[in-house]
């Protein structure tokens, strides 16, 4: 007798050790285990583990056992696009933390649509990432995505606490939101320019446009970096053959771009001046000689291999800049003395601040058809909130923390730092940079990660961080237009007559602005302007 | 004009276009030997690479999927091609044959195809509807008879010598040995141009898989090839540093000598196929004529 | 009524070898040509729907083709799709079969051999390469601008010059394609009796009156045929290669049907538009082959069947 009751104490003692034991460690699991960086997941982190109601869910230490295992589809276009193999430890790791079988689908961006056109004629996949909204609204608008997130706001806590206005009312239409926004990364873009060659030439820092010309005169005819040659000049840019790309910029002296409000009225750039000011200084530039003569065919690369071998005076570039010289220079670290911020310069009254940041960061959607089955749906949610910045799955996901043996160290000033195991051949990411899109569609530089090949933090690297910091604060203009949706096809009538006309305008072959104006109204920009007024109103940005 | 004249006038124009034909083999291999410095000095064309390297040819060895999407090609070229060779050859054959009822309707059934095409969507829903998704018969079957190449080859088929017909016939061979013995053999030229066009055609085909495929371990080299190739907008540019690091491994090779050294390897196993079939556009000029 | 010619079935007969042999190949065209192409038919008249499928979309009628041809820009970039074509196809046509001739006729085997690995070379690379070939050599700081600048001429915009434009589209295809081309024409000579050339020889004919008279007239059916079927493509301007070379300084030479498809109908999935334009393309071009078969049978006494 005694032994049974000892027997069947020791029983119950047992099983409420164990559940304690189970309820703590699978608690640990997901609440941030050290995995030995000096990052920080916040607490928000283990709100991944739980949706507050489910027991059942939080009693194991493998979150698997008492889940189905199921397949999520994550279907984007990312910076690599090359597939990975079998033995995907990014793979791996969302498996074990998840239970989730993680398929990425990696597509080019121009066969985005017509993939997900025949996806959609049978398996749909499971998740969108796309920083298209248009696209996104035509897929919606077929009936094929989820109808609306407000009401899964709570289930993805720290997603939600991201949005603020101007991310809702992007995705927002009849008062639904029909995807999810990404935080949009604060620009770290600006005008860099060579220090190095306006003390060389006893330069000032231009700050108005006819100053800033007299930089680039000098730039491009006094052999600013001292090789006895002519082969430099101001300014670059990278058209592609598509539009003025980063030079387009330099309007910014002059006034905000696009839709604004100014006087309680609508008014846009193309109409009080501001584009037209910006076109007549560049068709200076083009006529005087100080850009670059391929600026409006060549490529990325092709304007960055004439940035690091010293034949552009001055570009728009985030901080990168800096590392990518030095790469080119052996690492010698002068880079740092030589490249520095350009802030605005200003050109009228109403200039000389900066473009506001995008609106988004990309956003996601689900298919409606995943939608359908609570069980995937509640797990889509849970997988997509436990990556998500700043949680302790954005770290492994988009760093590879805990994943490969690589690193973000804490730098003074809040700052973080990545170093890349570039020259490491047995690297997963290395051998697979493909593996590199499981980050794309989570990544945000407000995570403060500065990215390099060196070991450490050194002279680069602060200088770096020191521009794009210095950017990041930078005046800038009022954000109008992120919160308009206007016909996109319109839009596209509008640019196209826009692209034309600024490029002949450039060339000198055209000057007729008050013509085009007319044609801009005609083609479609009144019927933009009054949809705009009107949306305005509805904001109250005009009274 | 004499024959010497002639012949030097000939030699001469075919050197110059096969040196301009060399140009782009060179744009791309010198720019495939280059390391990120020289091609930063240098950019664009580079006539000779001062500092040759390898670098970029061990990247893509090394990883990035690249043996698996070219083991895919290889296999779905070689099978491509043969059942395309076969099923294009005897059909091509039979509408060849002046007497063979309905066969004005055959061609022109064939030529409409030429110019009217499936379609994304309908073409998916047919191949998905067969049970063909994510398996290499999606690569293979949707081509199997290339319009186009049925009609060139019937164009050769009636264009050889009607004599060597009749004097087969005389020997008392029936439509069958008439087919394999004689006029197969006799369209060997034309039968390895279209071979030759086939397998270029399956090498270089992207789309497909594109639509088909989602298994990332079933996609052809091409397919690889344009994913890398594409930098679409100014927010992937920006994210392009990430992608430059990412591949850049060795921070001596630039993207764009990468992708140089992905296009060698997309071209150079066709280029050795053809000297194979070459001998069989010869063999048609030394066969010699049928007696009359 | 009496027919001369024994009974359809009997003639069928004589064929039943081949017609068993060609079944899988009907059956084929069957399934995976003619059905899809019966539903893009149908797909062209209705606004494509992602869930009802093709059944299931909407009816609209003419309203895809109304939507791109009514308006005014249209005709521009219709004339320009209609222009390249045509400037592609007459200076295209003949260097292939010059340069196939040539090669036929060396003496030099050695030179054919090296030749025939090389030629072809061009047509494998994508335009994507190319264009970055091009671009190397014709931009502002390219190869051919510094050439021209040690000459002491001036910088030539070569890809932003309007003027330019289609010479450059032109002969940079012809740079591709001509090797490629001259394959077909091997193909075809190699298959013309060579005793006929050794028998003009001994008559006495130079090289020219040989090709004139022999050559020629050997690949007629050949040429004719290939001339014919590129009438096909007439509306359908080589897209790849000028979305990659055009640029907003170019639009107004370089702007075809197809890429001019490409920007439009940005609100509603653009499928069922750019079927319908497909659609239009491909009718036009069933046109002008038949018209062209017509014609070339009368004159040429050959054509497709």
């Amino acid at each position: 007798m005694h032994n049974r009751k000892r027997l069947n104490t020791f029983v119950v003692v047992f099983m409420a050790i164990a559940l304690i034991l189970a309820g703590c460690s699978s608690n640990s699991d997901k609440a941030g285990s050290s995995t030995g960086t000096g990052s920080e997941p916040s607490n928000a982190g283990s709100a991944s583990s739980s949706n507050g109601d489910d027991p059942s869910k939080g009693g194991d230490t493998d979150s698997g056992n008492s889940e189905k295992r199921i397949t999520i589809e994550l279907m984007e276009g990312g910076w690599v696009n090359t597939p990975t193999d079998e033995q995907d430890p990014f793979k791996k790791w969302i498996s074990d933390k998840f239970n989730v079988d993680f398929k990425l689908t990696n597509i080019a961006a121009p066969d985005f649509e017509s993939k997900l056109l025949t996806r959609f004629a049978s398996e749909p996949p499971d998740i969108i990432f796309s920083g298209d909204r248009s696209l996104l609204q035509k897929l919606y608008n077929q009936g094929v995505l989820l109808d609306d997130w407000t009401p899964l706001l709570d289930k993805v806590p720290t997603l939600a606490g991201a949005l603020d206005d101007a991310m809702k009312v992007f995705v927002s239409q009849d008062g639904k939101m029909i995807a999810l926004p990404k935080q949009p990364d604060v620009s770290n873009w600006s005008f860099k320019i060579r220090k190095d060659w306006l003390d060389k030439l006893s330069l000032q820092m231009p700050t108005t446009d006819e100053e800033l010309f007299e930089v680039l005169k000098q730039f491009t005819f006094n052999d600013p970096d001292g090789n006895g040659k002519n082969d430099t000049w101001g300014i670059s840019s990278a058209g592609e053959g598509k539009g003025l790309n980063v030079v387009g910029n330099l309007e910014a002296m002059y006034g905000p771009g696009g839709f604004s409000v100014s006087d309680n009225k609508v008014d846009h750039s193309i109409l009080n001046g501001t584009h037209q000011q910006f076109l007549e200084f560049m068709s200076r530039l083009y006529k005087e000689k100080v850009i670059d003569p391929d600026w409006y065919t060549q490529s990325w690369g092709q304007k960055g291999a004439k940035l690091v071998t010293d034949k552009i005076g001055i570009d728009w570039y985030p901080g990168v800049l800096v590392s990518e010289y030095d790469m080119n220079d052996n690492g010698s670290g002068k880079a740092a003395e030589m490249w520095t911020n350009l802030p605005m310069p200003k050109g009228a009254e109403i200039g000389g601040k900066h473009y506001p940041s995008a609106p988004v960061g990309g956003m996601l959607s689900i298919s409606a058809k995943a939608a359908k089955d609570p069980e995937k749906l509640d797990r889509i949610l849970r997988l997509i909130d436990g990556v998500a910045y700043p949680n302790e799955g954005y770290w492994a996901l988009r760093w590879g923390v805990g994943i490969t043996d690589e690193k973000v160290v804490d730098l003074d000033g809040g700052a973080k730092f990545f170093s890349d195991h570039r020259n490491d051949p047995d690297n997963y990411r290395v051998k697979f940079p493909g593996a590199w899109d499981y980050g794309t569609w989570i990544a945000t530089n407000r995570d403060g990660v500065l990215q390099s090949t060196a070991k450490e933090a050194g002279k680069i690297e602060q200088k770096m961080l020191e521009l794009d910091q210095q950017t990041m604060n930078a005046p800038t203009y009022q954000n109008f237009e992120s919160f308009l949706q206007l016909d996109p096809q319109l839009i596209s009538d509008v640019s196209k007559l826009q692209q034309q006309f600024d490029i002949t305008y450039i060339l000198g072959k055209d000057t007729d602005y008050e013509a085009f104006k007319k044609a801009w109204l005609a083609a479609g920009g009144q019927q933009l302007l009054d949809s705009t007024e009107q949306q305005f109103k509805e904001f109250g940005f005009i009274k | 004009m004499s024959e010497r004249v002639y012949q030097w006038t000939a030699a001469s124009i075919v050197v110059i276009i096969t040196i301009l034909s060399l140009v782009p083999l060179w744009y791309v291999i010198s720019g495939s030997l280059v390391n990120e410095q020289e091609w930063m000095e240098k950019g664009g064309f580079i006539l000779w690479p001062e500092k040759p390297t390898l670098i970029a040819y061990e990247r893509l060895l090394a990883g990035t999927a690249f043996t698996q999407a070219l083991l895919v090609s290889l296999i779905r070229t070689v099978l491509g091609t043969a059942l395309t060779l076969s099923m294009t050859t005897i059909f091509a054959y039979a509408v060849s044959r002046k007497a063979m009822p309905w066969r004005k309707a055959l061609l022109f059934a064939v030529l409409v195809t030429i110019l009217f095409g499936g379609g994304l969507i309908p073409s998916y829903i047919v191949v998905r509807d067969l049970h063909m998704l994510n398996t290499i018969w999606a690569l293979v079957i949707p081509s199997m008879v290339d319009s186009w190449s049925v009609l060139v080859l019937k164009q050769f088929f009636e264009n050889l010598p009607e004599e060597m017909e009749e004097s087969a016939k005389i020997d008392g061979a029936g439509e069958v040995r008439l087919m394999w013995a004689i006029m197969i053999p006799m369209a060997a030229p034309a039968m390895a141009a279209i071979g030759l066009f086939t397998a270029v055609g399956h090498w270089n085909a992207w789309f497909d898989s594109l639509i088909y495929i989602d298994n990332a371990q079933l996609h052809p080299l091409q397919l690889l090839i344009r994913n890398m190739f594409t930098n679409a907008s100014l927010s992937v540019q920006q994210n392009l540093g990430q992608a430059s690091y990412a591949m850049n491994a060795h921070n001596r090779v630039s993207i764009e000598t990468l992708k140089m050294a992905l296009v060698v390897f997309g071209t150079i196993p066709i280029l050795c196929v053809y000297p194979f079939l070459q001998k069989h556009f010869t063999k048609g000029m030394y066969l010699g004529a049928v007696k009359g | 009524m009496k027919h001369t010619q024994p009974k359809l079935i009997i003639r069928m007969r004589r064929f039943w070898f081949l017609y068993l042999l060609i079944v899988p190949i009907l059956i084929y065209y069957g399934v995976m040509r003619y059905y899809p192409m019966f539903l893009q038919f149908v797909l062209a008249f209705k606004k494509y729907n992602l869930l009802g499928g093709v059944w299931g979309s909407k009816w609209v009628g003419w309203d895809n083709f109304t939507y791109i041809f009514a308006k005014d820009e249209f005709y521009q970039v219709l004339s320009n799709t209609v222009i390249i074509s045509l400037l592609r196809l007459l200076f295209g046509f003949f260097p292939p079969i010059i340069l196939a001739i040539l090669l036929y006729d060396l003496q030099s085997t050695f030179i054919r051999r090296i030749s025939q690995t090389i030629l072809y070379i061009p047509h494998f690379f994508s335009w994507v390469v190319m264009y970055g070939l091009i671009f190397a050599l014709f931009s502002n700081t390219g190869l051919i601008n510094q050439i021209i600048q040690q000459f002491g001429g001036g910088v030539q915009n070569f890809l932003m010059a309007p003027e330019w434009f289609r010479p450059l589209i032109v002969s940079s295809a012809i740079w591709k394609e001509i090797g490629w081309g001259t394959i077909i024409y091997m193909a075809g000579l190699a298959m013309v009796d060579s005793t006929q050339y050794d028998a003009a020889k001994i008559d006495g004919a130079g090289p020219l009156r040989r090709i004139w008279h022999i050559t020629l007239p050997g690949i007629r059916h050949v040429m004719v045929f290939l001339l014919t079927l590129s009438l096909g493509g007439v509306l359908s301007a080589g897209g790849e290669q000028i979305l990659l070379f055009y640029n907003p300084a170019t639009y107004s030479v370089g702007d075809i049907i197809d890429t001019y498809v490409y920007r439009q109908g940005l609100n509603e999935l653009q499928y069922s538009m750019a079927t319908a334009v497909s659609l239009f393309q491909s009718a036009i071009g069933l046109v002008l082959i038949l018209v062209a078969n017509a014609v070339s049978k009368r004159t040429a006494g050959t054509g497709i069947w």
